[in-house]
């Protein structure tokens, strides 16, 4: 039984293997080597500077200004598409008129691709002809300057990135309420709950496991933003959006700090890798409290 | 009083709905507007229907090129994708053979780690060996998907062991029990993968972005984007163009919506 | 790395599905080589013509005649095929370097002048003289002050394909509506800031003047459209290799500027006011003519900049030089006959004609035909035509990019009322040394 069957497993391996050693894992090394040295990509001038690119990235005040933004974004988008996706999925798990019309609905933004939802946006945001500026002057409330002022850029990216994601939390979720049994809500009934006591009492903390997944995997996507701020605004008005992705697209790839850049890709992983374990335990520290 | 509800209940529905799709309307309303009235008041549904617009849009820009590209390079990532990571997932969840824990492992790590780590590398050694705009480069380093090797390995994991065992005692070699038994019964997993592959391939920007230059291998999302800084300024053209971009994706979408759904739930679940 | 490549495939192949990717994706490695390759044989085995290409970032209303202009030239021409590829103003620097770095430049493309200093200095544009000479070019007919942008250590790399300079547009029926002459734009500081006042009070919403103030990923913008009022002023932006912008004049300039802002008489972080009619003047380049005159709803007039009480006119000159990279004998001779083509009187009046850019040579200028059609069919490029005489010249140096760069993030703030005047420009200052420095 304990038969090894090394060739037929390796045969089976070698295409992706293949693959990953010369797409993933050379990169991944060169790209920790790169970070060790100056080099502007085509000279022949490469100089080990040990960790000074990461010196001179904690020491650059933009390098902080892009990493609290993208956090921001971060935090704005999977907090608010959670809430919305999981509403949506509560009330749509109904057997209502139209579900699946709805459910069409919220779910079109996600197959809509960022950079081509981008440009549509841009036109929404326009100060003076977008349609959302235009319904506020219609309802007799002051034009909002959401690509142009820097505090409301964030905002603007932001409902984007939520507006692209409420949809994909809406579906998985709708099929984890699918998954919980009838028989909760029943035992429920029979104490006299209310709607909203079910929602809060056993929806919410049965969907926890659904839900820890989604801030996982929102918070990774979401992190790693690049192409809607590219399309609608390229990191501006006075750098106010731009964003991590941008600024290491800007460094290794505009300018030609490919060292530089390399470290500012390296501190993303750090930050996410991070912050996953932080979610992970903080989760399992709740459990322990239940 | 359930009736009174139920009403509520449809109006916010239908308020938050319509605000979704809003965007679409008035990219289609904007595309058929005469050039003349872009910075007149705006209006939701269309008034005027000006096609030419999308005649002038294709015309200046090579969107047929794009629309090749974008299609043959999302289904070969597609097709790879599927392939190669069913192959990997196998010896996974069935076979026992030396480094098993090693490779997956292995594997399983580089999904926590972020594209923008690799990505100046990557782009540096695809300009070495010449792949700087070919749509090769858009699909070979695509293929390794950590993702999809994993998804398929807990699918395979699911299907009951005495099914191959029992084919092995008949005499089946590992690759008839691979291709007969195990690839027909996760037929739910592979089309969520498929789709998720082919999402990913459409949507993808920044690498084309990167590596591609010349029209005639860059992709449909970063011929947008490189329409928008053209024509920035003349929104029903741009508009035009835009919608071009996104009907052929919503229709696959309204058509292929249901097995499209389970096979998204069946990847966000299985995780 | 090849050779593992080819181990790859060949695994793949019992694939069926995959066998057949590989085999696509390899037959089309070998087409993306006819336009780029630089080992002409297959090339011109397959075709008896060159294939060339054509960069720029020409967009809107210029891409279209830009297209036009090659497409009489391919019909001119049995023996060449240009392709003109638009790539856009902010991703072009980048995808030259990147092309050369990677030996996959285009044979011709055209660029802002101020990216010249750097493209020259890599070493693979094509050097011209020789070349021009077959082809009987008279360089002396081009305006000395664009053909700097070429010259490299007396050697010429690159000829003016467009210029333009900057100028006022003004809305007339705002101006109607404010109670304004539409026939009479400001002429000064002063007037302009009481124009902006008066109309701003009688149509709220509406603002009276608008410029760039957004650094974008280049701030080439922010700078070029700020630069003629330091000029105007008696300051300038580098002068001597060092940064001569933090002085008094310097200081009347940005005072100027953050002034209407701070007035809320010109909008900040937005731009493009002007177009949809929310804006009464704006200062912006003569090809602005040719795109407004179709796409705006309401008349609009020109006007040279306004002028401080104490100070001079002046302008930013603009514009895109046309260059070939080095390659093969038979491609640069295809390049620098289309150069010739491009850069020809006929087809710049043509070209002019269609884009409002301005003459690059005195034989354009001096042509009776230009001269008529200014007159009769676009009057409103008559101010851009006079104020030829007041343009200045960005420095033509490696360090400017980047130095303007440094200058407009620091301006930006003073935009938006961060810091003070004075702070801006001291610290502009210390930036844009720091880079010129380097």
């Amino acid at each position: 039984m304990k038969k090894k069957d090394n060739i037929t497993a390796y045969l089976f391996l070698m295409p992706v293997t293949v693959l990953f050693l010369i797409f993933s894992v050379i990169p991944i090394i060169y790209s920790l080597y790169l970070s060790f040295i100056m080099w502007n990509g085509f000279s022949i001038n490469k100089k080990f500077v040990g960790f000074n690119n990461y010196v001179l990235l904690f020491s650059n005040n933009e390098f902080y200004h892009s990493f609290i933004i993208t956090i921001v974004y971060t935090v704005l988008v999977t907090t608010l598409s959670i809430i919305i996706g999981m509403i949506l999925a509560y009330l749509l798990n109904k057997n209502i008129r139209f579900r699946s019309l709805y459910r069409t609905m919220y779910f079109i933004p996600v197959i809509t691709a960022t950079a081509a939802a981008g440009v549509i946006w841009k036109y929404m945001f326009d100060s003076s002809q977008g349609i959302i500026n235009k319904f506020l002057n219609f309802i007799h409330l002051p034009a909002v300057p959401w690509l142009s002022h820097p505090i409301w850029v964030i905002i603007s990216i932001s409902l984007v990135g939520v507006w692209k994601r409420i949809g994909f939390n809406m579906v998985i979720y709708i099929s984890a309420l699918q998954s919980i049994s009838p028989l909760y809500y029943e035992a429920c009934e029979i104490d006299g709950a209310t709607k909203g006591q079910k929602f809060r009492y056993i929806t919410v903390p049965l969907l926890k496991p659904t839900t820890l997944l989604l801030v996982i995997m929102s918070f990774i996507d979401s992190f790693q933003i690049f192409d809607q701020v590219y399309v609608m605004t390229n990191g501006g008005p006075m750098g106010a959006s731009d964003v991590l992705g941008l600024y290491l697209y800007r460094e290794g790839f505009k300018v030609g700090h490919l060292g530089y850049g390399s470290a500012i890709g390296w501190v993303i992983f750090a930050f996410i890798f991070a912050a996953t374990l932080i979610q992970l335990k903080i989760n399992r520290k709740g459990e322990e409290v239940y | 009083m359930k009736i009174y509800k139920k009403i509520i209940m449809h109006l916010i529905l239908a308020l938050g709905a319509f605000i979704m799709v809003l965007p679409f309307l008035w990219m289609i309303t904007t595309s058929l507007k005469p050039l003349k009235l872009t910075y007149d008041s705006p209006y939701i549904f269309p008034k005027s229907f000006e096609f030419s617009n999308y005649i002038t849009a294709w015309k200046s820009a090579d969107f047929l090129s794009f629309y090749k590209n974008s299609i043959f390079v999302s289904i070969c990532i597609t097709l790879g994708t599927v392939v190669l990571s069913a192959m990997a997932a196998y010896p996974f969840a069935r076979l026992n053979f030396t480094g098993k824990n090693f490779w997956f492992y292995a594997f399983l790590g580089t999904m926590m780690i972020p594209f923008y780590v690799e990505v100046i590398p990557l782009y540096k050694i695809i300009e070495k060996i010449g792949w700087l705009d070919t749509r090769r480069a858009l699909i070979i380093p695509r293929l390794f998907s950590p993702f999809g090797i994993f998804l398929l390995r807990q699918y395979f994991l699911t299907i009951p062991k005495e099914l191959d065992e029992a084919a092995e005692i008949d005499g089946a070699s590992k690759f008839y029990t691979f291709w007969k038994i195990i690839l027909p019964l996760s037929k739910p997993a592979l089309a969520s993968l498929t789709i998720f592959s082919f999402i990913f391939g459409w949507n993808d920007f920044l690498w084309p972005l990167l590596v591609t230059t010349r029209p005639e291998y860059t992709t449909v999302q970063v011929g947008i984007s490189n329409f928008s800084g053209k024509y920035g300024t003349l929104w029903p053209y741009l508009m035009a163009g835009t919608v071009t971009s996104i009907v052929p994706v919503i229709i696959i979408f309204l058509l292929g919506q249901k097995q499209f759904i389970e096979g998204l739930t069946v990847g966000g679940i299985k995780e | 790395m090849k050779k593992s490549i080819k181990k790859l495939v060949s695994i793949m192949v019992f694939v069926v599905l995959l066998g057949s990717l590989a085999a696509c994706g390899k037959s089309e490695a070998k087409k993306s080589n006819v336009p780029t390759s630089t080992t002409t044989e297959t090339e011109t085995k397959k075709s008896e013509k060159v294939v060339i290409e054509f960069w720029h970032y020409w967009d809107g209303n210029n891409g279209k005649a830009a297209e036009e202009l090659v497409k009489k030239f391919n019909s001119e021409n049995n023996d060449i095929e240009v392709k003109p590829i638009f790539i856009p103003g902010a991703e072009l620097m980048t995808k030259l370097q990147a092309a050369i770095s990677s030996g996959t430049t285009p044979a011709v493309a055209a660029a802002d002048i101020s990216s010249m200093a750097n493209l020259k200095a890599s070493g693979k544009l094509l050097e011209l003289d020789n070349l021009l000479k077959e082809n009987n070019v008279s360089v002396e007919n081009f305006y000395p002050s664009l053909l700097e942008y070429g010259r490299l250590n007396g050697k010429l790399y690159s000829l003016p394909v467009s210029t333009n300079n900057l100028a006022l547009f003004y809305n007339k029926e705002i101006f109607k509506k404010a109670g304004l002459d539409p026939n009479t734009p400001p002429k000064t500081w002063k007037e302009l800031e009481s124009f902006c006042e008066k109309i701003t009070k009688k149509l709220p919403g509406t603002y009276g003047f608008e410029f760039y103030t957004q650094v974008g990923d280049s701030g080439e913008g922010l700078t070029w459209q700020l630069q003629p009022y330091l000029w105007q002023a008696g300051a300038d932006f580098i002068k001597d290799g060092k940064a001569a912008f933090n002085n008094p004049e310097g200081e009347k300039a940005l005072t100027f500027l953050t002034g209407l802002i701070n007035k809320k008489l010109a909008p900040v972080g937005s731009w493009d006011d002007f177009a949809k009619g929310k804006c009464a003047m704006v200062v912006d380049g003569s090809w602005m003519v040719g795109i407004w005159k179709d796409s705006v709803n309401f008349d609009f007039g020109t006007a040279m900049i306004p002028v401080p009480e104490i100070g001079k006119n002046a302008t930013n000159m603009g514009g895109e030089q046309i260059f070939a990279f080095s390659k093969s004998d038979e491609e640069n001779k295809a390049a620098v006959k289309f150069i010739t083509y491009m850069v020809d009187t006929k087809t710049q009046i043509e070209w002019d004609k269609k884009t409002t850019f301005m003459p690059i040579s005195n034989t354009v200028a001096q042509d009776k035909d230009y001269l008529e059609w200014v007159k009769n069919t676009e009057p409103r490029l008559q101010p851009f035509v006079e104020q030829q005489q007041f343009a200045h010249a960005r420095p033509s140096i490696e360090a400017y990019p980047a130095a303007s760069l440094a200058f407009a993030k620091e301006i930006e703030k003073a935009y938006y009322g961060k810091v003070t005047v004075k702070q801006a420009l001291a610290n502009a200052e210390k930036a844009v040394n720091a880079e010129l420095g380097k």
